[in-house]
Parts: structure tokens; C-alpha cells; sequence
């Protein structure tokens, strides 16, 4: 029995050092094939006989993967870091299926201002009707971009009229995500979401003396997400996927103030599957609309980004994006070249041009440098 | 109650109605159209079977389109190469497919089981190699004999989901098995003269292949797996190739032939454009054809001499 038990383990060793599971959250089945791989050699373990039972097995560790994004800033906005260069996070992901009926996807920013879980969620994967189901703290499901982790970003900077809405990381929040897909003969996708009101959003809180953004709500004020999305193939080459997202919170609860966001964003790709590695075309928009209510008048604000990146070699992208905001008006364009010398690092050299409020110009040189080990994750699309 | 039942019979009846009566009784994706054809051929009428990605597509980089998670949202089975051929794509199609079902052993199918598989690295894997597979090369399907044991693996798999068509499932392996066993023979006879023949192809998608035909792989146009060409590494191929009288370079259809064509005017060596999977041009329409197409080629260009 204890034979068997090392054997096992041993078998189990073997397996593990054959070189890790690069397959990000992949399901349960590959996982069952990996354990009927038959023992095909009767090898004698080298565990001394009267050993404890080891752990059983590497195998079942969490995929671990991790994204280190690196700037470096030259030129005279005051809007990005005043320092030359700066470690901005490395992003620990572990991921792994936790039982038959649902998998943990978790990101962890280590950066210089501390700690921070990025995305922790839990989702069920074996639920009926075609239902999914998340929960943990997520990146809210507001337009396209929103839910691109920074370091998978083109831009080193985040849209300006992202920023200015939903803060520098993004809308994310602590609660539950539905989602549904429809029975259509095309992709149709509906997604609920119910979070904790938006920390750290400009649009859903109220900003301190100090610069601070404040999280409006409470227990009972909480942060709702509908969101509408759809795709089409208009040929093998091209497709369109765009949708329409609604999110609703509170930025001052004691005076029961609500701000509400609706946004618009669509995505045409276009790439050939015969030369995939070597050209591709995207374009990508979303506009947004908020209101913010106060106490006699409400705060309307417009406000969007738009861009489009080629490729023009398997290593080279180059990109333009256009940005605008009101309340106060500021406009941007951002220009890039990304090199990526394999499809696990990219150095990119951008040029950001702003024009803020007070009809300031602003002319920055960026650099962004971005690297991920760990196994393979999927390609984003 | 005996509504309810009456109700269920209707409803039964109506159900019934709408099928259309050539219905597959299964319906079946694949990653890739070398997967779509084989199984086709095991399965003939009683399934429908789709094939994610096309022949002349680079099957480490497809798209996870959502216009993919329709098709398998309806999937009885999906049939996949595995040995991280489709890392890239498949984990994400799967957990945002809403099928549950293709989660499980029991309707997921690793055509890689069962095959011999090549280049299982006994050392310790990085990326400092480049994509380098850690379980083994993934091309596995470019010899014949895989072919045989990818359709008996979909066979087995099939009549485990449908009994009630083991017949027809049996009479087709046996009909696939013959007639692939025939092609082997002619292959071979055809391939037995170049034994020992040295190529250079771009990326190291044939050793399945080479290994079968008893050619040999010289050298690979990629400096490293999935790594662009680089102007010393070239250089090298070009050496390699005037030293050892390399005579042809085998390329994937996916791949830029700048490079291939600037060594081949240095060394005349000369460029094909090699298919690795069904569908990479249209006369290529199922598993036999691909080694038809492939061997007619490969003959000419040796038997032309240099």
C-alpha cells in the first residue's frame, strides 16, 4: 500500500517536473487525462522506504504567472509620475479549477504603493441556460476597455476620459457578475452586475481636500452594471463586436446623490488567418456619457477615446489614439511603437501630446516595458 | 396529471416534428480540420462535425472568436489536438462556451492520448528556448499511423456517447483503416527512395512526419521554436545547407517566404510550400489528401534532382 503510494508520487513527480501546466485555468479535462497517463515504467521510487506520504503532487498547484509593467516618463504634463522611471506593479496570477463546478482566477498588483488584489473572483462554470456566474472583486464590465488589465493595455497612460471617470485603475469592485448568452444565431451577451459603489472612481465619489478620492455608500448603496455586447463576422478577415453599458451609483450617500455612466464601445478587427502572425488591424471606440447629481444643478460630462493600432511585421505594432473629456475640456493624442520581441514581452516608445484646461500644452515621451512569465496565458481578443 | 402527461406528449410529438430527419445524432467540434476530417470520417452521417480552426491558419495563433462559442455551445464533443497546441485560444473558448458538458473526460476528447508522440523534452523546459512544448511536439498528426490512432481514440469516444451507432462507427474505422493502410503502402513505396534525405522546413511542425518517411530534419529556418528568423541564424542555414547539399525547405503555408526564398537563391535549395493540414488549399480535402498532396510534392521536388 505504501509502495503504491510512492509510486504514485513519484509518478506524480515525474509528471509535475515534465514542466509546468501551461495552461491557464485550463478545465478539469485535460487535467483527467493528465492522470490516466499510464506509469509506463515500473520505476523504483527513490523514497526511502518508511517515508511520510508526501504531498502528492505539484501538479494540482495553481497555475502562477506573473506581468511586470515598467515606465519611464520624460517631458513636462504634470498629469503622470514626476519621477523618470517607476516600477508600476507586477501582477501575480493564480489560477486554477477549485472543484468540478468552479474555478478562482486571482491578481495580485504588487506595486510601490502597496499591495492590492486586483481581481480575485470565483466562477461557476456548470450552470444551466447558459448562465455564468462570478464573485469577488472584478473589473466592472463597463465597455471593452475597462476590463484589460493595465500591463495588457497599448497605452502606457489609461484614456484620458477613462481616468477622469473611472480613476486610474479602471471601475473595479467587490460583488456579483450574471451573465447571460442569448440564443441568437449570432453572439449576444448580456451581463448584471451588482458590486459595492466604486471605490476609488472619481465619478462615484467625491474628492477630498488632499486630492483623495473618497468611495461614496454605504451597506445599502450599492454599485449596479447592466451591459449589453454582441459580435459579428462581416468575413473570415473582419468583425465587429460592440455594445452598450449602463452603470449606476452613488457619489455622496448622506444626500442620497446618484451618478450614473452609459457608454457605447465598438471593436473592428480585422486580420487575415492565412498571415496572422504578421499583419492585424484593430479599431476601437467608446464614448461615454455620465451625470452626476447635486444638490440644485447636475453635472453632465461627455467624453471618449478612440484608436487604432497595426501591424506591420510579426514584432511590430504602431498606434494612434485620440481622446477627449469634458468638464473641464481636455483633449490628448497618444502615438505609439510597441516591438515585441516574443509574444511574452513588449518594449513600446509613445509620444503623448495633451491640451488641458487652461489651453496648456503638454508633450510627453513615454516608455513601456512589459514582460510575463509563467505559463501560457490565452491571447487576448 | 394525466394533462401533465398529455401536455409532455404533445410537446413530445411537436419536438419530434421539428428535427428533420437526417438530424445528427451528435454534434462535434474540433481545433483543427485534420481532427474535423478524421472524425468525420468515423462518424459519417450520424454526427456533424466543425472545425474551429481552418487548414491554412497557424494553429498556435487563432483568434478565440466569440462567433466560435456558438458552435460549441452546442457541442456534444470537442475533439482537440492538445499538447498545448491550442493554449492560446481553446482554455478561454471553454470557460466562456456555457457548455459545461465539454468540461468533463467524458465529452472532451485529447486526440494526443493515444499517439506517439515525439520530442518529449527530458530536460528542463524555458521559454529561453522558445515555444518550446512541454509535453511533447504537437504536430503528432502528420504521421499516417497517428491518423490510425486518433480514429480508433474518436471511434472509442463515439460509440461511448452514441451506442446505438457502434455498427456504423465500427464499419467506418474499418473502412478509414483500410483504405489509409493502401495509401501507406503507395506513400511509402513513393517516399522509399528519398530515406535519409536531408530538409530544412521554417518551424518545427514535422518531425512526425520526417521520422515516418525516415527523412531528417537538418535544420529549421526559425533560430528558435516560434522566434522570427534572425540574419546569423540564417547565415548558419545557409552553411548548413551548402555542407550538407540540403535540397529542399519546407514551409507552412502561414508562413512569410522571404527568408526561405532569400536562402534558397544562395544555396539553391528549392522552396515548397508544405501543408500541414487539411484544407490548406482546397484540393486538400480530407486526411488522405493532405499526404497525397504533400508526397506528390515533395517527390517532384527530389526526383527534378537539384
Amino acid at each position: 500500500m505504501r509502495r503504491s503510494l510512492s509510486i504514485l508520487a513519484f509518478t506524480a513527480g515525474l509528471l509535475a517536473f515534465a514542466g509546468p501546466s501551461s495552461r491557464v485555468g485550463f478545465p478539469p479535462a485535460p487535467a483527467a487525462c493528465a492522470q490516466e497517463a499510464p506509469p509506463a515504467e515500473p520505476a523504483q521510487p527513490p523514497v526511502p522506504p518508511g517515508a511520510a506520504p508526501q504531498q502528492a503532487s505539484n501538479i494540482l498547484n495553481p497555475n502562477l504567472s506573473l506581468v511586470g509593467n515598467m515606465a519611464a516618463y520624460a517631458g513636462n504634463d504634470p498629469a503622470l509620475s514626476d519621477r523618470a522611471f517607476e516600477f508600476l506593479e507586477a501582477e501575480i496570477g493564480l489560477q486554477a479549477a477549485i472543484d468540478p463546478f468552479s474555478r478562482a482566477d486571482v491578481f495580485i498588483a504588487v506595486s510601490g504603493e502597496g499591495v492590492e488584489v486586483e481581481e480575485a473572483t470565483v466562477t461557476w462554470l456548470a450552470l444551466p441556460a447558459s448562465l455564468g456566474l462570478r464573485a469577488g472583486k472584478f473589473r466592472s464590465s463597463f465597455g471593452k476597455f475597462n476590463r484589460t488589465h493595465p500591463p495588457e493595455t497599448p497605452f502606457l497612460d489609461r484614456p484620458k476620459a477613462a481616468e477622469r471617470l473611472f480613476g486610474e485603475e479602471g471601475l473595479a469592485s467587490v460583488g456579483l457578475s450574471a451573465s447571460y448568452l442569448s440564443p441568437t444565431p449570432f453572439y449576444l451577451n448580456i451581463d448584471l452586475e451588482a458590486t459595492t459603489n466604486w471605490d476609488e472612481a472619481p465619478l462615484f465619489g467625491e474628492e477630498t481636500e488632499s486630492g483623495e478620492i473618497e468611495a461614496g455608500g454605504g451597506r445599502s448603496d450599492l454599485g449596479y452594471l447592466a451591459r449589453l455586447s454582441a459580435y459579428h463576422d462581416f468575413t473570415e478577415e473582419t468583425n465587429i463586436f460592440y455594445g452598450l453599458s449602463w452603470a449606476h451609483g452613488v457619489h455622496d450617500p448622506g444626500a442620497k446623490l446618484a451618478s450614473d455612466a452609459w457608454g457605447a464601445d465598438a471593436t473592428v478587427r480585422w486580420k487575415d488567418p492565412r498571415r496572422a502572425i504578421y499583419r492585424s488591424f484593430t479599431w476601437q471606440t467608446e464614448a461615454y456619457y455620465a451625470r452626476r447629481s447635486e444638490v440644485g444643478d447636475d453635472t453632465d460630462v461627455r467624453g471618449g477615446f478612440s484608436y487604432v493600432e497595426y501591424q506591420f511585421a510579426r514584432r511590430w505594432r504602431t498606434g494612434l489614439r485620440g481622446d477627449y473629456i469634458e468638464e473641464p475640456i481636455e483633449r490628448g493624442t497618444l502615438a505609439y511603437l510597441t516591438f515585441w520581441p516574443s509574444e511574452f514581452s513588449a518594449l513600446s516608445v509613445q509620444g503623448l501630446y495633451s491640451r488641458g484646461p487652461e489651453d496648456r500644452d503638454d508633450l510627453s515621451a513615454l516608455l513601456k516595458l512589459t514582460f510575463n512569465i509563467g505559463p501560457h496565458g490565452a491571447h487576448p481578443f | 396529471m394525466k394533462t401533465g402527461a398529455f401536455v409532455l406528449l404533445i410537446m413530445g410529438a411537436l419536438v419530434g416534428f421539428a428535427v428533420p430527419v437526417h438530424a445528427a445524432e451528435l454534434h462535434v467540434v474540433t481545433t483543427t480540420s485534420d481532427l474535423a476530417s478524421i472524425t468525420g470520417a468515423i462518424g459519417g452521417s450520424r454526427i456533424e462535425v466543425v472545425s474551429l480552426s481552418k487548414g491554412y491558419q497557424n494553429p498556435h495563433f487563432v483568434d478565440a472568436k466569440p462567433s466560435y462559442l456558438l458552435v460549441m455551445r452546442k457541442a456534444d464533443l470537442l475533439v482537440a489536438v492538445g499538447m498545448e497546441l491550442e493554449v492560446g485560444w481553446l482554455p478561454a473558448l471553454l470557460q466562456q462556451c456555457r457548455n459545461p458538458k465539454l468540461l468533463t473526460p467524458a465529452h472532451y476528447l485529447d486526440a494526443s492520448a493515444t499517439a506517439k508522440i515525439l520530442e518529449k523534452p527530458t530536460y528542463q523546459v524555458t521559454r529561453a528556448l522558445g515555444d518550446v512544448h512541454p509535453f511533447g511536439n504537437p504536430h503528432y498528426w502528420l504521421d499516417p499511423e497517428n491518423g490510425r490512432a486518433i480514429a480508433r481514440a474518436v471511434e472509442a469516444k463515439l460509440v461511448e456517447l452514441d451506442p446505438d451507432g457502434r455498427s456504423a462507427y465500427e464499419a467506418n474505422l474499418s473502412a478509414f483503416e483500410s483504405r489509409l493502410s493502401l495509401k501507406e503502402a503507395e506513400w511509402r513505396s513513393s517516399m522509399g527512395p528519398y530515406a535519409g534525405t536531408k530538409v530544412i522546413t521554417y518551424h518545427n511542425s514535422w518531425p512526425n512526419f520526417l521520422d515516418y518517411f525516415g527523412l531528417v530534419a537538418a535544420g529549421y529556418v526559425e533560430p528558435r521554436p516560434g522566434i522570427p528568423p534572425s540574419p546569423s541564424h540564417t547565415l548558419d542555414i545557409i552553411n548548413l545547407i551548402t555542407a550538407q547539399q540540403v535540397p529542399v525547405i519546407l514551409v507552412e503555408p502561414y508562413f512569410d517566404t522571404k527568408t526561405p526564398d532569400f536562402i534558397a537563391s544562395k544555396t539553391g535549395a528549392k522552396v515548397l510550400t508544405f501543408y500541414p493540414s487539411v484544407g490548406g488549399v482546397p484540393d486538400i480535402e480530407d486526411y488522405i489528401d493532405l499526404f497525397d498532396h504533400d508526397i506528390k510534392l515533395l517527390t517532384a521536388a527530389l526526383g527534378g534532382g537539384r
